[in-house]
């Protein structure tokens, strides 16, 4: 009867280390931040993108392997600024849609593995 | 021998370039790289060759006035790995402006007569597939006009490309009985602004001179009888004078 409740038990015991031996994500690199016109940028803790503009970047999530994870770019308030995937894999575009501060967050693998402060800042009066 | 070289290199010019991925004749290429912009010739003041593309994709429109967009992806691209242009005849590519989507930042919006400079400031014409991606964008000043500027026109309303504004030459000549074609612009120290505007055009004296026909910033004038009479138009809070002299 030990015996038995031994084996149940370690058929998820083993499941668990079998999955734990797989690779985990290591961190995210952001690079080729490209302005506009009037400025912005992205990087690791901050995008700012001017009202009415794009700033585009190249984001890749790696694991512990040096090896890219899928990869999911999300708004908390697209109405402020949008994520948008550009047609060149890892290329996203933050679009600056209105004044204000939101959270753009970084998911690899269909988890959430990097918060981003995103402000959309008001083009200068004319 | 670097001679003969050149000799040989010379004459496959023109053939290297058409090897080119975008044709940038009359567009501005976005901002990242991935296609061309084109500006209807209807709201510049003049057309590419053989199209109805303007000439020169413009830096600024004129606040309040509209103007149409499109934009031509390089056929390499529609091979691209993960794009979606199926959807005939446009393979799916939506021309927006940024803001659009979210009801926010209105430089550029859109109307019936196509986009409109509404805000001044710099605004955002964004190119996407079906699915939503980016394909490219590029970016345009919404400017506030000084003056405005008069171009003649081909019959059909298509700028003849002579970069000459016939406000700033005295002297318009027109035949009794014959007919012209003029287009309003905006200017801004003396740059015209790309877009058309929403124009009235008077004759001073229509014994002299009659008002044929008008829209969207351009006007068809014909000679009634020998004499002088000036042509009025205005848009906003601008006029533009032109002096028209009706010869027999």
């Amino acid at each position: 009867m030990i015996a038995r409740v031994l084996r149940l038990a370690a058929a998820p015991v083993c499941a668990l280390l079998l999955a734990a031996c797989g690779p985990d994500y290591d961190h995210t690199e952001i690079t080729g931040s490209r302005a506009s016109v009037l400025g912005g940028s992205v990087d690791r803790t901050q995008i700012t993108v001017p009202e009415g503009m794009i700033v585009t970047a190249h984001i890749v999530p790696l694991d512990d392997e040096k090896k890219a994870m899928a990869l999911t770019v999300r708004s908390l308030d697209a109405a402020i600024v949008e994520a948008a995937p550009v047609i060149r894999n890892n290329d996203w575009a933050f679009v600056g849609n209105r004044v204000g501060v939101t959270d753009v967050q970084i998911l690899a693998d269909d988890r959430v593995v990097l918060t981003i402060r995103a402000r959309v800042t008001a083009q200068p009066a004319r | 021998m670097e001679t003969k070289l050149l000799f040989l290199l010379v004459p496959l010019l023109p053939a290297l370039a058409g090897c080119s991925a975008i044709d940038t004749t009359g567009s501005r290429t976005g901002e990242l790289g991935n296609g061309g912009f084109y500006l209807s010739c209807d709201d510049a003041v003049a057309c590419a060759p053989l199209s109805d593309d303007a000439r020169q994709f413009p830096d600024a429109v004129a606040v309040g006035s509209t103007f149409t967009v499109r934009f031509e992806p390089p056929a390499t691209l529609l091979q691209g790995t993960n794009l979606v242009l199926t959807t005939a005849p446009d393979r799916g590519i939506v021309i927006e402006t940024v803001g659009e989507r979210a009801g926010g930042a209105p430089f550029l919006t859109r109307g019936p007569k196509g986009l409109s400079g509404q805000k001044l400031g710099f605004g955002t014409i964004v190119a996407r597939d079906a699915a939503g991606h980016v394909i490219d964008f590029t970016n345009l000043e919404v400017a506030k006009p000084d003056s405005l500027v008069v171009y003649r026109t081909d019959e059909d309303g298509h700028g003849l490309g002579t970069g000459l504004a016939v406000s700033d030459v005295t002297g318009i000549e027109i035949q009794r009985g014959a007919r012209q074609t003029y287009r309003a612009l905006a200017q801004r120290s003396r740059q015209t602004l790309a877009g058309s505007l929403a124009t009235q055009w008077t004759s001073s004296d229509e014994s002299v001179l009659v008002v044929d026909q008008a829209s969207d910033g351009t006007v068809t004038v014909q000679g009634v009888a020998a004499g002088q009479a000036s042509l009025v138009v205005t848009a906003a809070t601008f006029e533009q004078r032109l002096t028209v002299q009706v010869q027999r």
